[in-house]
Formats: structure tokens, sequence, C-alpha cells
């Protein structure tokens, strides 16, 4: 019983960083309907911007809170520059095109991330109060795997509430529907896209930042997660904001079990997963079928 | 008359609303028929379901004697029923040769051929639909250069490549020039006298149908309301109501 | 005033004058793949005039590159021979049939594989293995692209992308068979293709043939069926093209090309391993087609060649390779559409009416 509710407890941690990574691919593809492959190197740099600030204010108690919230400012700030510099010249394009240059693009986001700050993996220290250990009888729950939970929970509902239950949100609902109507009614759809493509990015960097509290900072964590994120996509719904959320759960409890039963082929159960989705129900999970380009 | 293309209570429905309910027609073979009605009537949609664009709700498509209800594009094209589109539906980036061409391929069965060279398989033929049509000096010019009229003849230029025993036309002469309208009509019947080809089709110019169908078929609201010679159609109180409105307790 | 007309004509020559040189009247620079499709008075595109002159050139060239090249540029060329054919698989699939595929790094592999495993397991005979690996990439590209095909546009992408990764996590995992990740060692070719050159000449053979199937392929009917697919593959079904059936067959046909040039570069390395298969290295023929014009005949051949050469060249002097063919891709695709082919076939179109044609082939 303990075990379960440990694997149970670490699929959904693993749920929460699925969510965090693909819920700003799916924002992003479900408004504008560009799928931007250079997302998961965004998602590396954040890391990388979580251990630089880090660094900097080292001495200081909060640096670990403050490395976050910086980071996931400078990541803004770089969405924006991106936005302004590619992206918004690609929504208009063919959907090869838009693979092809956000393609192009995970090659010179990596390859820049090598030139910043080397190839070695770095490691940032958690906090003190994440260090914990919250034990019940034989049930262990790390601190900050907790908090990766919570994280996950709060920038879920938060968009939610963003797409849900404010103007904004109608506005963003409508742009997916009738593109050409919104300048004729004097909203700007540019700026529109602007808003959501950066918010894509604060996504991602909060899940960079989350995986500092998993793992080694390094140039592969974006690729290791990136197919796995795609079948999570694929598997609620392109374009599904409730959907990624229900797979990504959906995923992250069916790989913390198949990786306790059958270790090989966690990750391939996955991809198994999200191919038969394909097959049978192209628009996945939650998707809807009107909505397959 | 022998019947070559019948339809049974064919119904399509989007969410609640009926575009085409129970429609019966007939079409015999080597006529020209067409369909007619107000905009929204579902003729679109009654081509698309024929030609199965569109799934039908229920009913039945039958083409000389054979149940094609359902079966995909490429069979029933096969069978000798082609179609072409009211939005212009070309190659953008074939040329009007090539675009023409691969039809005629594809009826000879050839169009998964490896070991062929395409160049001057079926060339004459290509070039003798071309000048029918009046396409055969633009035949090196891509699709998305030519102007409207040229797009809507290669529109039936390709459909005309399967080699059909009958065509459906959705607005063949939908923002044609008045002289391009008539050499249009002129060609269908020619080819209808020459080819012995079936024509259905779909028109808002009165004019262009009242000159060359022999019969002609009313929708109004998904529902067929009429069909007669043309005379026939036009003395027809219902269709006066459906074009001009009427009480609605007249319709009742 | 100044500065902004300076401005403004620095804007013309980055984004206006590429365009302008790619698509001559027409805006449709948005679509790569119309580049190739330039009016001219002869009769465009491939069925081309029977023009010997320029195959006949390139073969010289290639022949006299096994004597003149030293031992490191020779396996260079040997390699973005093999290569060619990598991106000839990408090539058919985007540029001919409009399907963007990220996965053709799996039947890469799938041949490769074939190939080191009937060489070390089975003990076979060379020829034997090459057709064993060309086999395991057929039976794979079927399998998979029977479920792919099924798919259009991003689900496409994506599920090639599935599939290729998936395949390298089964080369992976299954150590028994596959050694995992410290793959396959020892795939030396039969002793008389042991020196550089000799597999240079080999391989260039293969190629050269595989190659002229290539080229037999679009100008068959089949490829022009592929190109209307393409081009609108809803009227191609109404014109009684059976669209599914012919995507797979040229997805099967692409894996066979990949299969290829997996086949061919195993004993040329004489190693197999894992990485092979994953969506980087499907990356590769991506770029690869990118860069040469993933809609002309010649384009594989252009992009490949200049891939692997300016890859050898330019390791020669940094690390950053992929930050440069990254920004290379990246500026093709926004300004240069059609890839080098495309550009080389504007240029030559100007030379005189219906010439451009010719050269392009």
């Amino acid at each position: 019983m303990e075990l379960f509710i440990n694997q149970v407890f670490s699929g959904l941690v693993r749920a929460s960083l699925y969510f965090l990574v693909t819920s700003g691919l799916t924002l992003l593809f479900g408004v504008v309907g560009t799928l931007n492959m250079a997302h998961f190197s965004l998602y590396m740099i954040a890391s990388y911007f979580t251990w630089t600030f880090h660094n900097y204010l080292v001495d200081y108690s909060f640096s670990f809170w403050a490395a976050f919230v910086c980071a996931a400012a400078a990541m803004a700030v770089l969405g924006l520059v991106i936005e302004r510099l590619v992206m918004r010249y690609l929504y208009e394009r063919e959907l090869g095109e838009q693979l092809l240059i956000t393609f192009s693009m995970v090659y010179i986001l990596d390859d820049l991330t090598k030139v910043v700050w080397g190839s070695s993996p770095l490691f940032v220290p958690r906090p003190d109060i994440l260090t914990h250990i919250i034990t019940f009888g034989n049930v262990n729950l790390p601190a900050s795997d907790i908090f990766i939970l919570l994280l996950g929970l709060t920038s879920g509902g938060a968009t939610w509430y963003l797409l849900a239950r404010t103007s904004t949100g109608r506005i963003l609902r409508a742009a997916y529907s009738y593109k050409e109507m919104l300048p004729a009614l004097g909203i700007p759809i540019h700026r529109t896209y602007m808003g959501i493509f950066v918010l894509s990015v604060v996504l991602a960097s909060i899940a960079g930042s989350a995986w500092t509290m998993m793992g080694m900072v390094d140039l592969g964590q974006a690729h290791s997660l990136l197919i796995e994120s795609f079948c999570v996509m694929v598997i609620g719904g392109m374009g599904s904001f409730a959907g990624t959320a229900v797979s990504a759960v959906i995923c992250g409890l069916a790989y913390s079990f198949a990786i306790l039963y059958v270790p090989k082929v966690a990750t391939l159960l996955i991809f198994a997963l999200a191919g038969l989705i394909l097959i049978v129900r192209p628009w996945g999970l939650m998707g809807q079928a009107g909505r397959l380009h | 008359m022998t019947e070559i293309l019948r339809t049974e209570k064919l119904t399509r429905r989007f969410g609640g609303v009926s575009a085409v309910s129970l429609v019966d027609l007939t079409v015999y073979d080597k006529e020209i028929c067409a369909v007619i009605g107000p905009n929204g009537a579902g003729k679109s949609t009654l081509f698309n379901i024929i030609t199965h664009y569109l799934d039908p709700t229920s009913g039945k498509v039958y083409f000389r004697g054979d149940d094609i209800t359902g079966l995909p594009a490429h069979i029933i094209c096969r069978k000798g029923l082609a179609r072409s589109f009211q939005l212009t539906n070309i190659y953008p980036g074939l040329t009007v040769l090539d675009s023409v061409q691969m039809s005629l391929l594809s009826v000879e069965g050839m169009s998964g051929s490896l070991f062929r060279r395409t160049d001057a398989l079926l060339r004459d033929e290509t070039e003798r639909i071309l000048e029918m049509v009046g396409l055969l000096d633009q035949r090196y010019l891509t699709g998305n250069l030519l102007s409207h009229g040229d797009k809507k003849r290669l529109e039936l230029a390709i459909s005309l490549g399967t080699k059909p025993k009958m065509l459906l036309m959705d607005e063949p002469t939908a923002g044609m020039a008045p002289d391009e309208t008539w050499g249009l009509v002129d060609l269908v019947e020619r080819l209808r006298s020459e080819e012995g080809l079936t024509v259905l089709f779909t028109e808002h110019d009165m004019d262009v149908v009242f000159d060359i169908a022999e019969r002609i078929i009313v929708l109004h609201q998904g529902v067929k309301i009429c069909e007669g010679l043309p005379e026939e159609v036009q003395r027809d109180e219902r269709v006066r109501e459906c074009y001009l409105g009427a009480p609605q307790s007249a319709i009742q | 005033m100044g500065t902004c007309l300076n401005s403004r004509l620095i804007q013309e020559c980055v984004t206006v004058f590429p365009v302008w040189v790619c698509a001559k009247d027409r805006p449709l620079w948005l679509d790569s793949r119309f580049n190739d499709i330039l009016p001219t008075d002869e009769r465009p595109n491939y069925p081309m005039k029977k023009n010997w002159l320029i195959p006949l050139c390139g073969g010289a060239v290639f022949l006299a590159l096994g004597i003149v090249l030293g031992e490191f540029w020779v396996k260079v060329a040997t390699e973005a021979v093999i290569m060619v054919l990598f991106a000839a698989s990408f090539s058919l699939l985007y540029g001919q049939t409009g399907l963007l595929s990220f996965g053709q790094g799996a039947y890469f592999a799938a041949g490769a594989y074939g190939f080191a495993l009937a060489m070390t397991k089975l003990d076979l005979a060379f020829p034997v293995c090459l057709l064993i690996g060309m086999a395991t990439a057929f039976v794979w590209a079927l399998a998979t692209g029977y479920l792919c095909v099924r798919l259009a546009g991003i689900y496409f992408a994506i599920m090639t992308v599935v599939v290729s990764q998936s395949t390298f996590y089964l080369v992976f995992q299954w150590y028994g068979l596959t050694n995992g990740d410290n793959g396959i060692q020892g795939l030396a070719p039969p002793e008389i293709l042991h020196d550089p050159r000799a597999y240079y000449y080999f391989t260039l053979l293969v190629a050269g043939s595989a190659y002229f199937v290539y080229y037999r392929l679009l100008t068959s009917p089949f490829g022009l069926s592929l190109r209307s697919i393409r081009e609108n593959s809803v009227r191609a079904g109404f014109v009684g093209i059976d669209v599914k059936k012919h995507t797979l067959k040229a997805f099967v046909l692409a894996g066979l090309f990949a299969g290829l040039s997996g086949v061919l570069f195993a004993p040329f390395t004489r190693t197999v391993v894992p990485q092979m298969a994953d969506w980087m290295a499907s990356g590769k023929a991506v770029f690869m087609g990118i860069l040469g014009g993933a809609a002309h005949l010649a384009g594989p051949l252009v992009g490949g060649l200049v891939w692997i050469f300016l890859d050898a060249f330019v390791s020669g002097f940094t690390i950053h390779w992929p930050l440069i063919i990254g920004l290379l891709v990246f500026l093709i695709v926004f300004f240069m559409p059609g890839g080098l082919m495309g550009l080389v076939a504007s240029i030559a179109s100007k030379g005189g009416p219906g010439r451009g044609r010719e050269q392009s082939s």
C-alpha cells in the first residue's frame, strides 16, 4: 500500500512537470496554431538561468526563490525578443515552415546555451525548507516534490482562470476560431499573440526552474523530455488545455508504475499510448475533431 | 431513357439542421439537368454527398445501378462520376498540362506506375481536352497564375480528364465574364452530343439554366419541392414562393 | 531621411531581394515547395528534355574526386554520397508529396542495424547483408508507414517523431540483440573494399544507381501523382488517385532510400549506434533536404554534398557546427524557400527563356 501511494505520488510529480512544460506548448498551439519545437530549448535555458541567478545571489537566504522569479522574468524578456524577431513572422506561414524554423531554432538555441554555459552539468542546491522529507508511516514525501506538485497546480489553475474566466480569455478563445475577425473588432491580434507566446515561455521557465530540483541542469535535459511531452500533448488533444492536464496525469502515473514493473519499456509505453491515440482518435482525448489541421 | 444516377431519401444533418433531407432524384443518361434553389438550399451539400465529399446521415446513392454510398472518392471517380468544385479546386503548383494529364493517367490506372516516363504519355489526349476547353495556349503555366475564368476552365478540364460518364458541376460559371459563360455553355452541349456526357449542375445564372437544362430540379431548405421541364418549373407556384417569398401559411 | 532610406534599402536587400529572386512576380515565397514551378515556355519541371551533359559532367567530377582528393577528403566525399540518399529520402516525402517527416532516421538505423546484425549474428556474405539491411528498412517503413499515412499535417509530423524516437528506444533497450548503447562494432566491408578509395567508388556506384532511380521516380506517372497530392490532396482523390495507397508507397520508397544510405553507412564507419535512429539524426535529413531544395530533382544531391563538405570544413576550426547549420537553415526557410537549387533554377531561368529548366535538372 505504501509503495502504491509512493508511486502515485511520484507519478503525480512527474505529471506536474509534464504539465508545466507541455501547457505552454498547448497554449500556443491552441490559440495561435503554431507548434514551437524550440519550446524545450527554452525550458532548458530557463534551468540554466535559474542556476546563474542562484549563483549571483548565493550569499542570501532567499537565493533560490529569487532565482526562480528572476529566471521567469529573464525568460519573459527572451520570449519577447524571440517573438519580435522571429515568431511574429511565422504565424501566417505554412505549417511545415513553422516546424522547420522552430526546429532550426532548437539547434541555434542549444548551441548558444553551450557557448554561454559550457557543456558540463550544473547543480542548483535546494533551500533548506525543500530538503525536508515529510513522513506518514512508511510514506515519504519530499518537500521539493510537494512544491513541484503545487507549482503545477497553481500555474495550471492560474492559466485556466485566465482562459476561462477573464475577458482576455474570451479574446484568446476567439482568436483561434475567428482569426480574421479580431482586427475588425479593434482587437490587436498581434499583441494577443505576443502575450500568449510570452506566457508560454514563462510556463516553460517555471518548468525549467522546477527541474533544477529534480536533477542536474544539462544540455540533454530538453531532448529526453521533448518527445514525452509531445506525446502528452497528442494524447490530451492538441490545443486542449484541459486535455493536457488530464493526459499529463495519465502519462505521469503510467510512467511511474511502468518504471517499477517494466523499467525498460517505461518511455516506450508513453510512445505507444500516443501512437494508439493518433491512430484511433487523432484529435486526442479532449480535443475537437474540427481542430484537425 | 435509362437512368444513370439515382438517390434515395438522401439526408444530411449538421447538428440539428438538415441541409439536405430525404431527397430522391433521378438523372437519365445523356441529359443535361440543373439543380436550382435559393442560397442555402442545399445544392452544394447534395453534390458533396453524392460524390462522397461528405458522409450522408442517411440515404443511398446509386450510379449506373451500383450502390456507391460511402465509397471512397477515388473509387467513385473511377466508376465514371466526376465533379468540379464551386470554389476552384485546382493544383496551384502544377502546370495546366500536368494537371489534366494527371487525371488521364489516373483513370487509365497508371497513377502508380513507376516504370514509365510521364513525358509523352497520353499527351495527345491531354492536349485535345485542353483545346476543347480553350487552355491549350496556357498549358505550360502553373494553375495559380491563371485568371479566374481560366481557373474555372482548368477545373472543368481536370474533371473531364477522368473521362466521366457523368459530370457534376457546382456553379460552373460563377465569376465568369458573359462571353466566357456562353463559351462554357456551348462546350457543355458539345460534350453531351459528342461524348455522350450526362451533366448535372447547379447554377445561379437563370439564363444559363433555362438555356441548356432539359430538366430542372428545385431544392428549397434541403427539400426537393419540384422537378420537371423548364417550362413546368417556371410555371410552378411553389418555385415562385420559394424565390419570391410567401406567407409562411401558404407553404404549410 | 538618409538613414531612413538606408535602412529601407537594407531591409529590401535582406528580405525582398531573395524573395524576388526566388519568386519573380509572385508572393508565393510563402511556400517553399512552389519554387520549382516558375513558368517558362519550355515544358517545366521534372519531365525534362534529355540533357545528358550535366549528369555526365557531374559523374565525371565524382569519378575524378576519388583520384584527386586526399584520404581524409575521400572519406568526406564517401559520407556525402551516402548522405545524399538520406536527403533524397526526406525530399521524396516533403518536396514531392508534401509530408513533413522528422523520422527518416528510423529507417536509416533499420538499414544499418539490419546490415550489422546480418553480418555479426548470421555471418552472411557482404552483398547479402546489404540486401537484408534494405529488407529490414522496407519492413519497418511498411509497418510504421501504415500508421503514419493515416494522418495529415502536423499529426503526421508528430507521428514520425514518435516513430523515430520509439525506434531509438527499441534499439537502445533491446540489449540482447543490439548491444544497446554500445552499438555494434567491427563491420568491415570485404577485403576488396577496405581501401577508402575503393569504398568510395563502391558507394558512388550504388548511390549513383539509386539516384537514377530517384530521377526515374520523379519523372514517372507516380511522381506526378505525388506532386498532385502535395498540391491538393482532396482534388487528387477526386480524379481517382488513391491518396492513402500512394502516400504509403511514397513512404516505403523513402524508407528504402534511407535504408540504403544506412546500409552503406554502417560498413563505412564500421559501427552502428542507437543514436542513428533518434530524431536529431532524422533532423539531418530534414536539414540537408531543405538546404538543397526538397522539391528539386538535384536538391538532395546539392544539399547532401554541401552539408557534409561544409561540416568537414567548418569542423576544422570550430565546434559550433550546430549553430552554423541552424542559422543557415533558418535563413533559407525564411528567405530562400526553394533552397540552393531554387536559387540556381531562378538565376538560370533568367539566362534565357526555357533554358533554366534544363539546367536545373
